[in-house]
């Protein structure tokens, strides 16, 4: 146990330096000349060379990439190049706050709902419930985010006027006046994520169900009710806390399309604008972050799973 | 005359499915009375599974009863509404199942599936069914049940399931127990403990026992009354005696002489010709006529009923009892040759000499402090030499290593240590580093007929490949040379256009078989090649490579679990015990004494189909230690009934030789000698 | 003789049927058989695109933001393009730039995922790494990074939604392997001495074709969503291609006014996205779970 948890500690190291490798040398080989991006084109040649020596643009890339992973360590990301002079690991902060907040709220609509769905569904598979439960994920899995949301801008804002469009939201004015301009986003956000885990839990049920332990329960004369909450739900729940472990880490970064949509101050979106304007301490560390989060979440629930599961599972890494 | 606990009136059970209806079930009577145990005895898709969930009735959604009656403790069970049933599940009727560990719950400890069947009939409170539990935990001989029963099944070996099983199936004490190939699933030693467990359950519960098995010898040890089915019907029915002694119907005729006996030699088998018929689409009259040697123009026009013939022996055939069954032949293709005897080898000697060889498994440092492992020692110093045109069968339990023998000396696996000589050619390498000559001449058939073949090939592509890369055919003989090979095995050779999923197992094994003869090499390893096949299946692969043997001179290295096939095949045995071979020598010498002391235990525990016989009862406590720590000196000595003190923990163990016989082992030959014949 | 010898190898006839068999058996699986028709019916669209289109795509016209009518079926944009026009476009932009896609990824993915589990140890242990590293980037971040750093445009579009499917085909890709490769057969094929790609290509790769079949389908379906979202967020196909995505995106400025600019290229996409899913269920089910 306590050998398997080092080791995938390790792996989880592992994959956020590789991960930050990665994103240093594509942020790198971004066309264009740093320092003659912050100056201006009518910058002179000693000022550039200066502001590449501070920068240390001159030195090999692999320094430059230790100095920024040392620098990330020390929570010191730099400047933004594109919104001069602020600090990139405040902003990031916030930003990401602003993500987590509605990555659990998304969780909130999600869990239950998918639980209650897939359940339901896979109890009784074949049944017109189970059809339309197919049929409806099917769907939400089918509608990108970003026409969900529209059709609920539609709905909500153009057609009732109940709720805002814009949810740029700002939590210095209070919490409970912004939860209004929540809802919308996470609602589009819920859809897909909503399918997704429903089919898988759905599936999983029927699995077990189909079990030769579930069939051993029954011809002991348990009862449904007893051999469902006793043998079936267990074995068939498992499995799904990794699933939604993955969707929370998907969930911090996947949302750039609903935080664009509803103008949203997220990780996400701090991402794509930084992109766009190639401000690249921004968008390195909003990469980072985002990565980050998502292998610890996933390393998270690997330890979580194997406390829940008796069979400690070492070859899981795997499958 | 006690009431029959359950009785069985003209059932029938139908499988819908979208091509057409499976007739599983067709029109079977029996009744079980308290305190007996029933076998029913058939091969696969004769319809016993169907039989004992339709008495639990518990078919799959497809599945439906259409008929008859199954009346339990005199009340028909059609009646029964579901919440009727539950109460009458697990209290009124147990079942022990052919896998245990499926039938486990993973993740709840095994003591409370025990109990949750008292404390959901309400006959006990946890506490009190906890109790219980342990008490039959005791009873099936297992230790520390206090501590075992907080175990996941995963932490236990699969003997030890199958008596957590029996535990679970017990503890409502029901009147009626199912048992489904209940030690199918097991090696033959834990097989012959767990007979012993329900032999003694017979004894002390007033209970009545249905017992499935696909195994003629489990039944003559524990039955005492045998339903023999064929095609969904009940075809013989005896006490059990009576049917050993003289079987009246021409299947269960057959059936009996196409198992390997133990007193056999090396030779051919009965064999029953064709195969199970068709379930959707029946032949008129006799279901066996299709296969049956004694066939006359009667068993085509009307069905024979199940009639009593002499006393309560009953038969389904017009002519039973039949006489004179050693004289009928079957009637299948046999086989050819098709080379004309043995490649010319270069090399001089033996076709196959391996010296000291060592397979570990995984192991070695690794740089994470603390997570050093011991490699599993699959094969540990096995000397082995097989002549030409000779057999030596490898003979031992799972995890004893012979299916890792054979892969190292084929080069599916490199060997960690020791030498594999190849007619006198160092071959001590991966398989990818053979030369062309060596890739040839040696060739392997494998165990399971599901995935010997690509499912995306036809037969011919299969039988094909090897001519086209080994063979020196111009490319035009190549369709003919095929054909040939199908005939050479028995097979029609249009079935060169089928695709595997079109074939029954038997004749997969027969296209492997084509396929490892196609360049005519000079040994052949055969991994278990009839395990998963019904027993006239086997029979019948058994007789074919006899007879290639003979047309072609080749050489085999046959491994299996099964001390009575590798009998019938083999000029020597070898039997292997955790990597090591503890016993050699010709097929005589290994089955009369002197024994090493677990091949004693190994002939006492396999099942005969004759309730008469006597033998040596020699049971194997405890189960096989791990591969990767073995028992110091002599590996056999953690379970050795014969164990003689401290010096069968230090090695070297002596190898007590007389000829060609080589027995490893502490106890002296003169000693080894004195004991009696496990069979007399 | 020769009319003894059997053949060996199925007839092309034969081949050919036994590839459209799960199309084929799809009849008895309602929601497939619906995908394949709105499948079907998007093919034949974007075929006939046009001739049954009465404007070109980027013809303009003084009627602006014209609502649906006889003359302009889906109404008109702010350039006074025919909505409809470009819609039936749109669907050869996202045919040619998901068909791309998902054949890239099926590419690399099968190639990964394939000589991964084949050839195991170390190889395994760091393909099967950084697939997983891939992963843990959500597909649409990889995409904006990458086009962020190759700009905009068609085919940057199809490279980055075919590397974003890579290290997921390359998964199932590897897991089918898992499961083919200690079996009998190919094992029986080493022995036999046949080389590794023989054996990758020859014995393992017909064996998980049904897997990539049903993975395909979902990928194709995955490329839409990836490809529409991508134009939204304008780092996709650039103007005035007639893209679904792009097409939503300049509407929403307009949401009060002109409806209709969005609803009519939502619907599109949702339908195309909706019948590969319910295609690769139906697929799924026909050719027996897939995984």
């Amino acid at each position: 146990m306590l050998a398997y948890s080092g080791k995938r500690l390790l792996q989880a190291v592992v994959s956020i330096v590789v991960a930050s490798i990665i994103i240093f040398l594509v942020a790198e080989a971004l066309p264009g000349d740093v320092a003659q991006m912050i100056l201006g084109q009518y910058a002179t040649e000693e000022s550039l060379q200066a502001l590449r020596k501070k920068l240390k643009l001159d030195e090999p890339i692999y320094i430059r990439y230790f100095d920024w992973l040392a620098g990330a360590f020390r929570g010191d990301l730099g400047t933004s190049l594109s919104k001069t002079g602020v600090e990139v690991g405040p902003l990031l902060l916030r930003r990401a706050r602003n993500s987590l907040i509605l990555a659990a709220g998304a969780m909130v609509v999600i869990i239950p709902i998918s639980f209650l769905l897939g359940i339901i569904a896979g109890l009784r598979p074949g049944s017109w419930f189970d059809r339309l439960i197919s049929i409806t994920t099917l769907g939400l899995i089918s509608f990108p985010s970003f026409i969900t949301g529209l059709v609920l801008i539609l709905i909500f804002s153009v057609q009732l006027g109940w709720l805002p469009a814009s949810s740029a939201i700002d939590l210095s004015q209070g919490w409970l006046s912004q939860i209004p301009k929540l809802i919308l986003p996470i609602l589009a956000l819920s859809g897909v994520m909503l399918g997704y885990i429903t089919r898988h839990i759905r599936a999983s049920m029927v699995k077990v169900l189909r079990s030769d332990y579930t069939r051993a329960a029954t011809l002991k004369g348990l009862g449904r009710r007893t051999v469902i909450t006793k043998h079936v739900l267990r074995n068939a729940l498992l499995p799904a806390v990794t699933v939604i472990a993955i969707n929370l880490g998907w969930l911090l970064g996947g949302a750039v399309v609903v935080e664009a949509t509803f103008g949203y101050p997220g990780v996400a979106r701090l991402v794509l604008n930084a992109i766009q304007h190639r401000d690249i301490p921004v968008m390195e560390a909003g990469l980072l972050f985002v990565v980050t989060a998502y292998i610890t979440v996933n390393f998270g629930t690997d330890l979580l799973y194997t406390l829940l599961d008796p069979r400690i599972r070492y070859d899981r890494g795997g499958s | 005359m006690t009431e029959p606990v359950l009785e069985i009136e003209d059932l029938e059970v139908i499988y819908r499915t979208d091509r057409a209806d499976v007739k599983a079930i067709n029109k079977v009577s029996m009744e079980v009375a308290p305190g007996e145990v029933r076998g029913v005895v058939g091969e696969s898709g004769c319809g016993k599974s169907t039989l004992a969930f339709a008495v639990m009735k518990y078919l799959d959604r497809n599945g439906e009863i259409t008929g008859g009656r199954i009346l339990f403790n005199g009340e028909d069970l059609k009646e029964k509404s579901d919440s009727e049933m539950e109460d009458i599940w697990g209290k009124h009727m147990g079942m022990i199942y052919q896998d245990p560990t499926a039938s486990l719950n993973p993740s709840l400890p095994v003591g409370e599936q025990i109990a949750e069947v008292a404390t959901a009939h309400g006959l006990a409170s946890r506490k009190g069914a906890m109790e219980e539990a342990i008490a039959l935990l005791d009873r099936v001989h297992i230790r520390d049940p206090e501590e075992i029963i907080n175990r996941y099944p995963h932490e236990l070996s699969g003997g030890m399931r199958q008596r957590i099983g029996i535990a679970a199936g017990l503890m409502g004490k029901p009147e009626l127990l199912i048992l489904d190939e209940p030690t199918t699933n097991l090696d033959v030693t834990t097989e012959a403990r767990i007979l012993d467990i329900i032999e003694e359950l017979k004894e002390d519960l007033n209970s009545a026992f249905l017992y499935i098995t696909h195994d003629l010898g489990v039944i003559a040890r524990i039955g005492d009354g045998i339903e023999v089915m064929y095609a969904g019907q009940v075809v013989e029915e005896s006490e059990i005696g009576d049917l050993f002694e003289e079987p009246f119907h021409p299947y269960t005729k057959l059936l009996l002489r196409s198992v390997p006996d133990p007193e056999g030699k090396k030779g051919s088998l009965q064999d029953i010709p064709g195969s199970m018929v068709d379930l959707t689409d029946l032949p008129d009259g006799c279901k066996f006529n299709t296969r049956c040697p004694f066939r006359q123009d009667r068993c085509f026009e009307a069905e024979p009923p199940l009639e009593e013939k002499r006393g309560s022996h009953s038969a389904k055939c017009f002519y039973a009892p039949i006489e004179g069954a050693e004289e009928t032949e079957s009637e299948g293709i046999r086989a050819q040759p098709l080379w004309e005897g043995p490649p010319e080898l270069q090399g001089e000697g033996a076709i196959l000499e391996v010296r000291e060889l060592k397979k570990y498994f995984g192991g070695g440092g690794s740089w994470l402090p603390g997570t050093n492992e011991q490699p599993v020692r699959a094969v540990d110093d096995v000397d082995l030499t097989l002549e030409r045109g000779e057999t030596v069968g490898v003979v031992g339990e799972s995890g004893c290593g012979k299916t890792t023998l054979a892969r190292t000396i084929i080069g599916l696996t490199e060997a960690t240590e020791g030498t594999i000589d190849f007619a006198g050619e160092d071959i001590t390498v991966d398989v990818s580093r053979r030369s062309k000559e060596t890739l040839k001449r040696i060739q392997i058939v494998f165990q399971d007929p599901r995935s010997t073949l690509n499912p995306k090939k036809t037969v011919g592509q299969a039988i094909a490949r090897p001519l086209i890369m080994h063979g020196d055919f111009p490319r035009g003989e190549i369709p003919e040379t095929t054909a040939d090979l199908l005939s050479a095995v028995g097979l029609d050779p249009k079935l060169a256009e089928r695709y595997p999923d079109q074939l029954s197992g038997g004749q997969k094994q027969r296209v492997a078989t084509a396929r490892a003869f196609a360049t005519n090499p000079a040994l052949i390893l055969h991994d278990e090649p009839t395990s998963s096949l019904d027993v006239s299946v086997q029979a019948t692969i058994l007789n074919l490579l006899l007879d290639l043997q003979e047309g072609s001179g080749t050489s085999y290295l046959f491994i299996s679990h099964d001390l009575n096939v590798v009998r019938h095949i083999s000029d020597y045995i070898a039997v292997m015990y955790l990597g090591h071979v503890v016993e050699f020598g010709s097929t005589e010498e290994v089955f009369s004494p002197p024994y090493h002391p677990y091949t004693e235990a190994l002939l006492s525990a396999i099942p005969v189909p004759d309730p008469d016989l006597r033998r040596k009862r020699i049971r194997l406590t405890g189960s096989v230690p791990s591969a990767v720590n073995p028992p110091s000196g002599c590996v056999f000595h953690t379970r050795c009934p014969r164990k003689v003190g401290e010096e069968c923990e230090r090695k070297p163990i002596p190898d007590r030789e007389s000829g060609s016989h080589v027995i490893r082992c502490v106890i002296s030959e003169e000693e080894l000698i004195k004991v009696e014949p496990v069979l007399s | 003789m020769v009319d003894s010898s059997p053949n060996l190898a199925p007839s092309l006839w034969e081949r050919v049927k036994s590839g459209f068999s799960y199309l084929i058996r799809l009849r008895d699986k309602p929601l497939g058989f619906a995908g394949l028709v709105i499948i079907l019916f998007w093919i034949a669209i974007s075929i006939l695109a046009p001739y049954i289109t009465p404007y070109g795509p980027t013809d303009f016209s003084t009627d602006k933001f014209v609502g649906p009518s006889l003359q302009h079926p889906f109404g008109t944009d702010r350039w006074g393009r025919d909505v409809f026009t470009r819609v039936v476009a749109g669907s050869r932009t996202a045919f040619s730039l998901a068909l791309s896609a998902t054949f890239l990824g099926l590419v690399g993915g099968t190639t990964l995922g394939l000589s991964a589990a084949y050839f195991g140890g170390w190889i395994e242990e760091v393909l099967g790494r950084l697939m997983d590293i891939l992963m843990s980037f959500p597909a649409l971040l990889i995409a904006m990074f990458v086009l962020g750093v190759l700009g905009p445009g068609t085919i940057n579009v199809i490279i980055v939604i075919g590397i974003a499917h890579t290290p997921r085909i390359g998964r199932v890709a590897r897991s089918a392997t898992l499961q083919v490769k200690n079996q009998e057969f190919v094992e029986a094929a080493r022995v036999r001495g046949e080389s590794d790609l023989y054996i990758m290509g020859a014995e393992i790769l017909p064996n998980i074709l049904d897997t990539l079949g049903v993975e395909a389908a979902i990928r194709f379906a995955y490329s839409i969503f990836l490809s529409a979202s991508l134009g939204f967020l304008g780092l996709g196909v650039q103007p005035p291609t007639p893209d679904w995505g792009l097409m939503i995106s300049e509407s929403r400025s307009y949401l009060q006014v002109a409806p209709w600019l969005a609803i009519f290229p939502a619907l599109a996409i949702a339908s195309m996205v909706l019948g590969a899913n319910f295609l690769a269920e139906g697929l799924e089910e026909v050719t027996g779970g897939g995984q």
